[in-house]
This record gives structure tokens, C-alpha cells and sequence, in this order.
């Protein structure tokens, strides 16, 4: 027990005793032994400082190895089931034709649907319940869908339907066309308009099973709109609601609709009608946009000839304020920040003069930029932002005393494989726009026929002819936008080529 | 008759004095047992009667009896024989004594000398033995100067074998000494049966033989004391067996191994582990003693005296405490330890304190009300103690998908915190939230007075170990197991340094490493390489020290198997508790003491000020200069004993720091995360603080303007933390103590069997899932065997397929697959990050359009929906902890080397208090200077 550790031998220091005695008054003399153990301190010193040194050193400079798991995962791809698109439907008028019943919504004869699967087979219901009163009838919303192969469920089945209507009646002059689209729980509405003369209806389709509940966020040029009824809408399983948009923000140069469902989810559209003191001045669907996000693409911009629409904005009978036959792009971000946007305008075919700009965007205020001479043709609109926004379109087109407009809404990028339908109308043309920095060969297939390779130069679009009314598969690619237009003589209808759902794709799990 | 077993060392002297006795005896009979030295031939030389040699090496009794049996018979009664061991050199009237003592007494059978020591030679070795109440034998007089204190006793129970004088026909009659007692009680045992046989044993001071040792060490270089006891145990075991009545027998028998073990545990509380093996190998032996039969018959065949005669004899209760208490009264004056130490509350420790708790109640006094806290590493723990405790050892956790496996004994850390505050767990995280910055002051503080005479040192240590920036920031971030680890850090240093001498501090010290290693196992490689260093200096602690590492090792060890059996052995150094995502710190930030991103708080508080970002590190390391300068100084100064391996420390906690940063072994969904450097960064720290400790203490009289210095520093340093914990928002958070949302939680308190389907939306588009069973998954049943899996086992893809197929429009069977898996809610936590948020709208979308599924609305927690029509059924989980063969040894396991360390932790031994002017006997006898009276007692 002698050699009990206390921390005596610390106390004491039996290495360097003589150290005790720093304190002491008196100097004594330098010694062989005194300079050797400052001597040897030192060393000690300079090889701990020296070590540390090197240590913080090498800490920095060396690269160590990183150890990283993989987070273990599987893709699963869901059991399939039936696919289902929802096409909007018929024209819809406010009022009666006899003027009656001002805030209702009628039927205005039915569109024509077109559609088709890789499967062959394709069901198409009308929607059971509609506030137009269309409910059952073929100018209610259509419901296609097409059933899982019964022998490989997890076969790939794509869908696609488009519809088209021209329509002549009274005010209601002009071609719409449409894609039929996927039910969502969110989705953005870029277009319309409840200035005087103008009809803006917002129609909401719930395909699903469940009642849909739908709340409405509405921005203008003045930033949101809080009104009643926007929240708490019910859409019924297979039913429509149509809603004026003026009904929620009268007098709305520039609106943009946020549209969110809980339960079931809706296909929401906007079917706006322009009327020109007396003169009908067009008509169109504006489908939904995808989610606000860094980069929107608009490829197939129609623009029409400025003489003409020039010529027809001269003789109609009321000055506009603001005018809206000119081609503009409506920006919105949300959000309170300044967002400086990047919009470029990239000619079809290649040649002609293209525009580039930049535009600081004020974050919750709608803005429609004006893009003006243009020469006439077709365009692809890119508009790129730091901060997520959303964006579309509107061009005219004027043939004599016919005009019609578009509201040209941004296409989802489409990956690897798509299916589209070219509606019934005049002129169906495929626009396809390469973003990326090499040259794509996209392969055109209609159901029914052989493949068309086309190639989109890196950063460029193309357009292809299409037969009316047939489906068409895209593939081989990696990254493109498209959308179909159909003109004709004042008449301008134009849809974005939608990425088949991704409710039904393959997703990686993490458990 | 002399018996020489490899006592050549001795012979010479033993033959002379054999020699010269004034009483020779009539014949010599020199027996060599087996000795491989010079003995034989010694023995040859010197000349005798007879020489034997035994065929093989025998005992001192055996020898002799081997001896009795190669002689001729005795002729007459009065024939004696002699018995001397190697050792046993008499004084030359010795025999003459014996001889003269048993001649007038007819009924003497034995006569027994006054054995003496030989190194020591007016020291008694032994004179008589006796047995005590319960049949231990004790020495008379062991170690007692011969003052001719006990020649007044002669009748004695029995006598040492060497030097015996012993009537050659009793000998015979009795069967010579029982052989199966080699050494150790072999002459009590063969006296206690002479006296049955009615005869007389006695001691006789006058003569005085020499001893070298007692019986056990007869032909031994050394015995060690673990063997002695066990050698001890067995013969009175053996006795025990031999000598009781034939009705207590089979109870004799039946005990002797529960005894055992209850007597192992006294020895432990004893602090003497080292008796364990021999008390348990007795009991053994002595079960399975085959020799027990031919003892009990020799003795009913000889026994004509009733056992009172032996009993008579026997020490009383009263001798025994009197023995006891003069024993106590030689130790206590033996060595003792006098050493200056601060006072707690004199050397200003009792202020710093006290300040670390007001720092404390300013930084988290918010959370003074909560029932629990959540956020960053934080959960709630379970509601009661007995589902805290279901969650340690092997079974069935309820973590992601559900496994069976080893639990982290970080689970046990949680267990025993939450069972302090027994009525409501998860309170006692909110209390070491509020006491953090006290304690971790205190134990720095004492941890430091350990080094130190003075005041200043340890005062600026608590504050450098209160407000040490991996400290705040694991707790800002809610890394429970790093801040356990960082409050006890000190202890263990302090209990490590003290278990070199005491083994009730190295108990201690192997819980308190348990503890921290269990909180923070990256400290574990670093920690035992600097046990391994400090046996390297303390030999003599080697099993004290090299013990630590036990009780870890049996918690760790069902975890460190099923992760080598994985292949991913790195992942055992994964920080238990609930995963947090976070960057990969820089060498740069390590350096500054800071652990993640950030530094220390300072960036954000300096851009407040539109300060470039360039500024906060310029300014955080001016702060941390005194600190580092004090700390590399101390290597400049007298005292690098102590300064070198504490900046050894901190070198070592730094290469930690440094090296778990790149071992991403954790993963939080799709994403990996490095493993939280914090508590090495306190390891860095603890080093830095340790060596400027020492600067401190070297400098005496000028320490005051470095101390008030570093201390400011440090509290400046540590100043936009503590606000922003106390006002601004961190990861650190009050809670209600609900896991899921109200909705869920209400449902699970029916029926607890009922689960919840977390999907959270992962950025690349994935989804990750967890099953929460119950009332959700709490802080203890989290697990690093789920969070570091990299393989997906069948249950896994189970609840993937299902998720898989929520997350979208499906034709599954949904509801079935949530009958089976006895899931009633699925759970969409909200995401901030834009990839998640289309995801989230996905599966949001195919939850809303299942008609299985009722939308029951936004929750704190995130989107709950509920399958209202879940049928009945048992829950998918697997075996709890004590449900399984395994499960029940690694509990019985882990249970009992922790059970034992506990007891050996028990301080049972007196403090050494320190008492002014007490007079400090050194073992030389010399008396060592008196102890100064200025210093306080500690």
C-alpha cells in the first residue's frame, strides 16, 4: 500500500523538484543541471506545439476516406388499376339562351372526344351530376378510362384523349380544344379574365368515388383576393361544379387560380368567352398548369398576323382597356419576394427573330408581361426564375371579322414516354421543344400506324403535322415539352401534351 | 522426522539447529517429498537414522505418513515422534522443552511449539489454533511481537503441524493427517480429532521453532491469496462435511453452493473480487469431495469424547469481536493519505456552481413547466417504468418496420433516468435539461480540485466544462446521449485516476464508463486507450483498471455481434437515439469546439449586424485563444506529467471528432448523416480545460489574470448560445408528451395494438415509412440496428409494397393488407424541401382517393387519415425481451455483471478522512513529518 497513487506525485514534482522554488526571492546560480531540465522543458514544449500543429494541419489538408451508407430501398410499382383521365367537356354559357337565369351556367353543345390506349381498349363515361344541368348527357365531362391487362397487371398502359369544339352562337364564337386531363389535389389555373365582356367559368370535374372538398386561392394584379365561397366546395363523386370567376373577383384583368382538393381530387379548367362590345371575340380552355417551378416551358405559341388582328381591333365597337388582343405572358409567383425572371422566346423554326428578356416580378401580384412585335408564327416561351413561379401565354389570331384567342399554358416535361390525341379541328400540329444541350430523336407512333422519327436540336423546338383525331405514342427521348395546336381561320385552339399520371408509377420506398 | 520439499534455501540452517539441540533425538527419519532442488542431497549429507524419499511429491502429511509407513512400528507407548518441515529450524533446547512439557502430563498426546517468524525472529508466527463458532480455523497469534504475552495459555484446540510433537501411537491410531487436507487445517484437523480420542494437545512457549510461512506455502515458492483463500475455504468446507452429524449432512451438502454464491457476494461488497473464484471453486470441490466418507468413519471409529470437548474449546462470539476490533484498530493506523484540496464551498466551487445554474435557468427555464421535450435528438420516453425497461435487451423493437434484434444500451441509460422520475419518465429529461450546465460544473470542479491545491484552477475548469461549446450545442440540438456523456466525463477521470488503489472506484468507474459509452460509443476507442496507457504507468492497478471495460463490453456485446454478423461493424459507433439529419462538419469548425455547422451561434449573431460571414470565426477563435494558449503552455511549464496526458486527451478527442465526421453510417430516409461529433469534441475539450488547469496551478501566485481571463472568455463565448436558447428557436422544444396526433393517440390508448403508417416525402422523389405502434415511437425504442440497416428484410418489403400502393392509385388490397398489419392511421408529416412536396401531393392525392381511408384533417404531426374499419386482430410484433431463450441469458447476462459491479461499487471500506496534525505512520516504521494544518480537509 506503499505506493498508494494520491496525487502527491503531482503535487510534488519529482522530475523537476528544484521548480519548486520558482518563487523564491533569491536567485540562485545557473547550473549544468538547471539549464539542461529548462532545456528539456522546452523540447517537450516545441514537440507538443509541433505535434499540434501538424495534427490541425493534416486534419485540413487530408482527404480521410468518407464512410456512407446507402439508405436500403425498393421500387415498388403499384398493383394497377384502371386508368382514368377527365376531359372538360362542352362549352358552357352564363345564362340561357333566352337570358334568363344570368348567373347559371348552360350547356353549349357537346365537344368532340377522341381517344386512345396502348391497350386497345378505352371506356368512357359522361359525368353523372353537373351544375350546368349537362349531367349524363355526352355535353357533360367525359371520363375515360382504360382497365389494367388482365393478364400482366403490371404492364405499362398508357391513355390519352383530347376534345375539340367550335362553336358559333351568339356571343360565343371561336374553337376550344382540350387535353383530357389527370384529377389532382393541387393544381394552378393560369388565364381568364372578368373585366367587362369577358367570361371566365371554373369548372371543377371529381371523377374519383369520393366527394372532392376544394378550396380556391385567387390572386389578381392587386395581389390575393379573399372572397367568400372559395373554401369548403363540394364537388361530388362523377360530378362538375361550374363557377363564375367574376362571382368571386369582378373586374380581374389578370387572375390566377390555385386550386386545392382534399378527398377526392377534381380536374379543374377555365373556360373563358371574350365579347367585344357586341362583337364575340373568341374562345377557349384553359387547363391547368403544372405546379409553380423554376423553369416553365410554352412551346407552340401561335402568333397570328398583327395586320389582321390590327384590322379587327380597329372596327370593333368599344375601345378596349386593356386591350387583350395583344400577345402577352402572365407571370405569378408566390410569395412576397422580388423575382427576377429570365423569359426567352425561341422561333420554331429556327430562324426569325426570337426576344429575350428580363423582368423583375413582384412576388403575389399577377403580371402580364406584354410581348410585342413578334412576327407571325410560333413560338416557344421560356421563363425561367430563382423562386418557383408560374406562367402562361395568351395570343390572338384574326381572320377577316373572326378572331379567336389562346391561352398557351406551360407544358410538363415529358420523360422517356407519352401518349397523346391529336383532337378533331383544323391544322393539328405537334410542337415539340428540346431543352436540353444535345439533340434529341423523338419517335412519333400513331396507334395505328408507323413510327416518324423527328429530331429536336439541342434548345430548339419542331413541329410536326398530325393526323385529327388519332393517338399518338412518344418515346426514345429523354427531356421534352410539347403541346398540339389546331388553327384555322380565326380560329385558334391549342393543348399541352400532359405526362401520363404519375399517381400509378413506380416509387421508391424507403422503409 | 524432517520433511523437505524444495527447501534447499532453508535445510542448511534447520539441519544445524537439528544439530545442536541439547535434547538429541533418539533417531531422525529425513524424508524428501518429491523436492526437485538441492534438498535431497543436503538431506544425504547431513547424515540421519533413515532417509526416505517419497515416490512421488506429497504434502507435508502425506510425506509423513509415507514416512510412518516405511518405519518400523512404534515399541512403546511413550514413543514420540517429531514432526519438522524444511523450514522448522528450533532453538537448541526446543525438544528438550516438548519433551519436558509432555512428559508431565501422561494425557498429552500432541504438544505444539511457539512457531516464530523466520525473518523476524522475536515476531510469532502462530501458537495454537482454534476454530470459531461457525468451525473457521483461526490462528491464535499471528504477527504479534513476542512479549511472553500468551505463554500463560497451553491447552490450545490444536497446534501448527511443524514442530509437532505428537505420540507415535496416537499417530497411528488416528491415521496420520487427513489426506485430504494437504495443507491448510491439516494439524487442527488431526488435533480436533486427538481430543475426540480424549487426549490432551498443548502448546509450549518455551519452545521456539522457526516458520517461514504458513502451511499452504510448505513447498512453495509463492501462494497467491486468491489460492490461499480457496485452499482455506475447501479445508473448512471439508471439515464442515467430515465432522457434522449425520442428520445435518445433506443440508450441509445442499448449501454449500448457494452459500458460496452468497458469500462471493459479500466478498464483493468487501472489495474483495479477487476471493470470488476460490469461494466458488471450494464449494465445488467440496460438493464433489470424495474423501469425505473415509474422514467421517475415521473419526466415529476413533471419537470416544463428545464434540462438547472440542467446542469448549472453540472462540467465542466475544473473542471474535475482540480479535476483530484490535485487527480494524492496526489497520487504521497503518498508511495513510493527507492531501491539500481545495473546499468546495471555501475554494469557491459552491459560486461556480451556482452561477452554471442560473446560466441553466436562463438558457432552458422555458421548458420549467413541460411535461416532456422534443425536437432534433429529443422524443418523449415511454409513459411508464415497466414499458422503459421492456426495452432493453433482446426483442422485439417497434421501430420502422419491426425487428427483433439487440436493444442500444443507451437504452438502459434512458431506463434508469426515467425510472429516477418514475411517475412520469419523460420528466426526467426535462430536469437534466435544467440541472445540465450545475452538474456538468460540479463534476468538472471536483475532477479538478483532484489536480490542483488551489482555487482559481478548478473554478475556471467547471466554467470551461459548463458553457464548452460541443456541450451547449448537443444540447441546443438535443443529443441526449452526448450531454449525459459530457456531464459525466469528469467523474470518470476522476474515478479511473482513483481506481489504480481501491477497487470500490474501480466499480465505479466501470459503471460510469458503461454510462458514456453507452450515451456516446464513439468515445469508446478512445477512452480505453487511455485505460491501456494508465495501467501502462499504474501496474499495480493492472486488474483494477483493465476491469473498467467489463460491464460495456456485456452491454455492448449483443449489439456489436448482430452488427459484425451484418458486415457493418463502423455502424456501432452510431449515436444512439433518435437519428438528426445533419452536415458534415469541417476540420476548421472541430477545431473551434464547434460540432455541426454554425459556429457556436456567433455567425448568426454577427450578421445580425450586416457583418460579413467572414468575421464569426476570426472572432471565435480570438475568444478561444486563452484558452488554447494556457492549455500549450502547460507543456512549457514543470508538470508535464499531468499536462501531457491530458493534451494527449484532447488529441485524441479531436482524431474522434475528426474521424466519426466522415462515417455516415446513419440514414434518416434516403438521406445518410455523419455521426454527431459532439461528445469527442468534449473528450477535446476535457483535454484543453485539463492541461489549463495544470498552467493555471503551475504559475501560483500569478494565476489570477490568466483565470479571470480564459474565464471571461469562455462565458463570452458561450454568451449567443445561451440566448439563443433562451429566446430564440431551437431544435429543442417543450412538449406535450404525444408522440402522434391527439386523434391517433386517443384510438391507441384503447387499443394498443393498433399501429400508424408514417410516409414522409424524401427530396428524390422516394418516401420513407415507419410503423408506430401504440402511442408511437418513443426516445427508448429507438435503435441503431434500424437506423444503420442497409438491407431490406421481408417485413421491410412488406410495409413498402403497402406504402408503395397508398402512395398511389392502386388495385391492391388495401384494406386487407391494413387489417393484416393492424394499421388504423396513416400520417403525412408536413416537408419544407420543394423535391418532397410533390411527392407529399402524391400520396396525399392517393390517400385522399381511397374510400378505405377517412380524412381526418391536419395535425401538428402532419396529415392523418384513419381506416376506421380495421378488424380485430393481434398486432404483427414479436417476442418482448424475456419472451426468448436468448433474450432471457443476454438479460440474465447483462443483469449480473452489472448487479456485481454495483456491489463492488458499494463503498463499504472507511473514507479516508483527512485529519489535520494526525501523525503519518510510513510501512518502514519511520513516522513521515506532520501533516501541515493550513490545508482544508476534504
Amino acid at each position: 500500500m506503499a505506493e498508494e497513487p494520491s496525487g502527491e506525485e503531482f503535487v510534488k514534482n519529482e522530475v523537476f523538484p528544484e521548480q519548486e522554488e520558482l518563487q523564491s526571492s533569491t536567485r540562485r546560480p545557473v547550473t549544468a543541471r538547471g539549464l539542461a531540465i529548462v532545456g528539456g522543458r522546452a523540447a517537450v514544449g516545441l514537440a507538443g506545439v509541433g505535434v499540434a500543429a501538424l495534427t490541425i494541419v493534416a486534419s485540413v489538408f487530408l482527404q480521410l476516406p468518407v464512410v456512407q451508407s446507402t439508405a436500403p430501398s425498393t421500387l415498388i410499382t403499384p398493383v394497377a388499376t384502371a386508368q382514368q383521365l377527365v376531359c372538360p367537356g362542352g362549352i358552357l354559357r352564363l345564362a340561357s339562351d333566352s337570358g334568363q337565369d344570368a348567373t347559371a351556367a348552360f350547356g353549349l353543345g357537346s365537344a368532340t372526344v377522341r381517344s386512345g390506349s396502348s391497350s386497345g381498349s378505352v371506356d368512357s363515361v359522361d359525368a353523372a351530376a353537373s351544375d350546368a344541368g349537362t349531367g349524363g348527357t355526352p355535353a357533360a365531362p367525359t371520363i375515360i378510362s382504360t382497365p389494367p391487362d388482365a393478364t400482366d397487371p403490371s404492364q405499362r398502359i398508357l391513355l390519352s384523349g383530347a376534345q375539340s369544339e367550335q362553336v358559333d352562337s351568339g356571343d360565343y364564337v371561336g374553337l376550344a380544344a382540350a387535353d383530357c386531363g389527370i384529377a389532382s389535389g393541387d393544381s394552378w389555373l393560369v388565364g381568364g379574365a372578368t373585366t367587362t365582356g369577358r367570361t371566365t367559368l371554373l369548372t371543377l370535374t371529381n371523377p374519383t368515388e369520393v366527394s372532392a372538398t376544394v378550396n380556391l386561392e385567387l390572386f389578381g394584379e392587386n395581389g390575393a383576393i379573399a372572397a367568400p365561397g372559395t373554401s369548403g366546395i363540394i364537388v361530388p363523386a362523377s360530378g362538375q361544379r361550374v363557377l363564375s370567376l367574376a362571382g368571386f373577383a369582378p373586374g380581374l384583368v389578370s387572375p390566377v387560380v390555385h386550386v386545392m382538393s382534399t378527398g377526392g381530387q377534381v380536374q379543374a379548367t377555365m373556360q373563358q368567352s371574350v365579347l367585344r362590345g357586341l362583337d364575340p371575340g373568341g374562345i377557349d380552355i384553359v387547363e391547368s398548369s403544372g405546379s409553380p417551378s423554376t423553369m416553365s416551358v410554352i412551346p407552340g405559341v401561335v402568333v397570328g398576323d398583327e395586320t389582321a388582328i390590327a384590322a379587327v381591333r380597329s372596327s370593333t365597337s368599344a375601345s378596349e382597356v386593356p386591350d387583350d388582343f395583344a400577345t402577352v405572358l402572365r407571370l405569378f409567383a408566390p410569395g412576397e419576394e422580388v423575382v427576377p425572371v429570365t423569359v426567352r422566346v425561341v422561333p420554331e423554326s429556327g430562324s426569325g427573330a426570337g426576344a429575350s428578356f428580363s423582368y423583375d416580378l413582384d412576388g403575389g401580384l399577377v403580371t402580364d408581361v406584354p410581348i410585342q412585335e413578334l412576327e407571325p408564327g410560333t413560338y416557344t416561351v421560356i421563363v425561367e426564375s430563382p423562386i418557383p413561379s408560374v406562367a402562361s401565354v395568351r395570343a390572338s389570331s384574326a381572320a377577316g371579322p373572326a378572331t379567336d384567342f389562346a391561352w398557351f399554358t406551360s407544358a410538363q416535361k415529358l420523360g422517356a414516354l407519352a401518349q397523346f390525341t391529336a383532337a378533331v379541328g383544323p391544322n393539328p400540329v405537334l410542337h415539340v421543344y428540346n431543352p436540353t444541350i444535345a439533340e434529341s430523336t423523338v419517335s412519333l407512333t400513331p396507334l395505328d400506324g408507323p413510327a416518324v422519327s423527328v429530331v429536336v436540336a439541342a434548345g430548339s423546338s419542331v413541329a410536326v403535322a398530325l393526323v385529327a383525331g388519332t393517338s399518338y405514342s412518344l418515346g426514345e427521348f429523354d427531356s421534352v415539352h410539347a403541346a398540339v395546336s389546331l388553327t384555322g381561320n380565326g380560329m385558334l385552339a391549342r393543348y399541352s401534351v400532359h405526362p401520363p399520371g404519375v399517381g400509378s408509377s413506380p416509387i421508391r420506398i424507403y422503409p | 522426522m524432517l520433511v523437505a520439499l524444495n527447501g534447499a534455501r532453508y535445510l542448511p540452517r534447520t539441519l544445524a539447529a537439528l544439530a545442536a539441540q541439547t535434547r538429541r533425538p533418539d533417531s531422525t527419519v529425513f524424508v524428501d517429498a518429491g523436492s526437485t532442488d538441492a534438498s535431497p542431497s543436503l538431506l544425504a549429507a547431513a547424515g540421519s537414522t533413515r532417509l526416505v524419499t517419497t515416490p512421488a511429491r506429497r504434502s507435508f502429511g502425506g510425506a509423513v505418513t509415507h514416512a510412518m509407513q516405511v518405519s518400523p512400528p512404534a515399541e512403546s507407548e511413550n514413543e514420540w515422534m517429531w514432526l519438522l518441515g524444511h523450514d522448522n529450524a528450533p532453538d537448541p533446547t526446543a525438544l528438550a522443552a516438548l519433551l519436558g512439557a509432555v512428559e508431565v502430563a501422561p494425557s498429552v498426546a500432541i504438544a505444539g511449539p511457539k512457531l516464530m517468524r523466520l525473518d523476524e525472529p522475536d515476531v510469532i508466527a502462530s501458537f495454537g489454533e482454534s476454530l470459531t463458532a461457525y468451525g473457521r480455523s483461526v490462528s491464535l497469534v499471528d504477527g504479534e511481537l513476542d512479549q511472553a504475552q500468551h505463554d500463560i495459555h497451553s491447552d490450545h484446540l490444536g497446534v501448527a503441524a511443524g514442530g509437532m510433537l505428537v505420540r507415535r501411537t496416537v499417530f497411528a491410531a488416528l491415521g496420520g493427517f487427513d489426506p485430504a487436507l494437504p495443507s491448510a487445517d491439516a494439524a487442527l484437523d488431526f488435533a480436533v480429532r486427538a481430543r475426540l480420542a480424549g487426549h490432551r494437545v498443548i502448546g509450549v512457549p518455551a519452545a521456539r521453532v522457526t516458520s517461514a510461512g504458513p502451511p499452504e506455502l510448505f513447498g512453495r515458492k509463492s501462494v497467491s491469496v486468491g489460492a490461499q483463500n480457496r485452499i482455506r475455504r475447501f479445508a473448512q468446507l471439508h471439515r464442515r462435511l467430515a465432522w457434522s452429524p449425520t442428520v445435518a449432512l445433506p443440508l450441509h451438502w445442499l448449501t454449500l453452493v448457494p452459500l458460496a454464491v452468497l458469500r462471493s457476494l459479500g466478498h464483493l461488497v468487501a472489495k474483495r473480487p479477487g476471493a470470488v473464484g476460490g469461494e466458488l471453486g471450494a464449494a465445488f470441490r467440496a460438493a464433489f469431495d470424495g474423501s469425505i466418507p473415509a474422514a467421517r468413519s475415521n473419526i466415529r471409529r476413533n471419537r470416544t469424547m463428545s464434540w462438547a470437548a472440542v467446542d469448549a474449546l472453540r472462540l467465542s462470539w466475544a473473542d471474535m469481536r475482540e480479535r476483530r476490533s484490535s485487527e480494524h484498530s492496526a489497520a487504521a493506523s497503518g498508511y495513510m493519505t493527507v492531501r491539500d484540496r481545495p473546499g468546495f464551498f471555501v475554494g469557491g466551487g459552491a459560486w461556480v456552481v451556482l452561477l452554471a445554474a442560473i446560466a441553466g435557468v436562463v438558457a432552458f427555464g422555458r421548458f420549467v413547466d413541460a411535461p416532456a421535450l422534443a425536437g432534433g435528438g429529443l422524443l418523449p420516453l415511454s409513459t411508464t417504468v415497466s414499458k422503459l425497461w421492456s426495452h432493453v435487451g433482446y426483442g422485439w423493437h417497434d421501430i420502422a418496420s419491426g425487428f427483433t434484434g439487440a436493444a442500444d444500451p443507451f437504452a438502459i441509460v434512458l431506463a434508469v433516468l426515467g425510472s429516477l422520475t418514475f411517475w412520469s419518465p419523460s420528466l426526467s429529461i426535462v430536469l437534466l435539461y435544467l440541472a445540465a450546465l450545475p452538474l456538468a460544473a460540479l463534476s468538472a470542479w471536483f475532477c479538478a480540485a483532484r489536480l490542483t491545491q488551489r482555487a482559481w484552477p478548478p473554478a475556471v475548469a467547471a466554467i470551461a466544462w459548463a458553457v464548452a461549446p460541443p456541450f451547449l450545442a448537443s444540447l441546443t440540438g438535443g443529443h441526449l446521449g452526448a450531454v449525459i456523456a459530457h456531464i459525466l466525463l469528469p467523474t470518470l477521470v476522476l474515478a479511473v485516476v482513483n481506481a489504480a488503489r481501491n477497487w470500490s472506484m474501480s466499480a465505479l468507474a466501470a459503471l460510469l464508463f458503461a454510462a458514456i459509452v453507452a450515451s456516446a460509443p464513439i468515445l469508446a476507442p478512445a477512452l480505453v486507450m487511455g485505460l491501456v496507457a494508465w495501467t501502462v504507468v499504474n501496474p499495480r492497478g493492472l486488474l483494477r483498471i483493465l476491469g473498467i471495460p467489463i460491464p460495456a463490453a456485456a452491454l455492448f456485446a449483443p449489439l456489436v455481434i448482430e452488427q459484425v454478423s451484418r458486415g457493418n461493424w463502423l455502424a456501432i459507433f452510431a449515436e444512439p437515439g433518435l437519428p438528426v439529419g445533419d452536415v458534415v462538419p469541417t476540420p476548421l469548425h472541430l477545431l473551434l469546439g464547434v460540432p455541426s455547422h454554425g459556429l457556436a451561434g456567433w455567425d448568426l449573431f454577427l450578421a445580425q449586424f450586416g457583418l460579413p460571414p467572414g468575421i464569426a470565426p476570426i472572432v471565435v477563435a480570438a475568444l478561444l485563444a486563452p484558452l488554447a494558449i494556457l492549455a500549450l503552455v502547460s507543456l512549457f511549464v514543470p508538470g508535464f506529467r499531468r499536462s501531457v496526458p491530458a493534451l494527449v486527451m484532447a488529441l485524441m478527442g479531436f482524431s474522434t471528432a475528426v474521424a466519426v465526421s466522415q462515417l455516415m453510417v446513419t440514414t434518416i430516409g434516403s438521406t445518410a448523416t455523419p455521426i454527431w461529433a459532439g461528445p469527442a469534441l468534449s473528450l477535446y475539450w476535457f483535454g484543453l480545460t485539463g492541461a489549463m488547469v495544470v498552467t493555471l496551478d503551475v504559475v501560483r501566485r500569478a494565476e489570477v489574470a490568466p483565470a479571470l481571463v480564459a474565464a471571461v472568455t469562455l462565458v463570452a463565448l458561450a454568451a449567443p448560445m445561451v440566448t439563443v436558447a433562451a429566446t430564440g428557436t431551437i431544435a429543442v422544444a417543450a412538449s406535450n408528451g404525444r408522440l402522434l396526433p391527439a386523434f391517433a393517440s386517443a384510438e391507441a390508448a384503447n387499443r394498443p395494438e393498433l399501429g400508424t403508417l408514417q410516409i414522409t416525402a424524401q427530396p428524390n422523389g422516394g418516401i420513407a415509412t415507419t410503423v408506430h405502434r401504440g402511442l408511437g415511437t418513443t426516445l427508448d425504442e429507438q435503435s441503431t440496428l434500424a437506423a444503420t440497416d442497409d438491407s431490406l428484410g421481408p417485413r421491410d418489403a412488406r410495409i413498402a409494397t403497402l406504402a408503395g400502393n397508398l402512395a398511389s392509385r392502386s388495385g391492391f388490397d388495401i384494406a386487407g393488407e391494413l387489417d393484416a398489419l393492424q394499421i388504423a392511421f396513416v400520417l403525412l408529416p408536413n416537408v419544407t424541401d420543394d423535391g418532397a412536396a410533390g411527392t407529399r401531393q402524391r400520396v396525399a392525392d392517393a390517400l385522399d382517393g381511397n374510400r378505405s381511408l377517412t380524412p381526418i384533417g391536419a395535425t401538428a404531426n402532419g396529415f392523418l387519415w384513419n381506416y376506421g374499419n380495421i378488424a380485430d386482430g393481434p398486432a404483427p410484433v414479436g417476442p418482448g425481451p424475456l419472451d426468448t431463450t436468448l433474450g432471457v441469458w443476454v438479460i440474465i447476462g447483462q443483469a449480473v455483471v452489472i448487479g456485481l459491479t454495483l456491489l463492488l461499487a458499494i463503498p463499504t471500506t472507511k473514507r479516508r478522512r483527512v485529519r489535520a496534525a494526525r501523525v503519518d505512520f510510513r510501512i518502514d516504521g519511520t513516522t513521515a513529518d506532520p501533516v501541515s494544518t493550513d490545508g482544508v480537509t476534504a
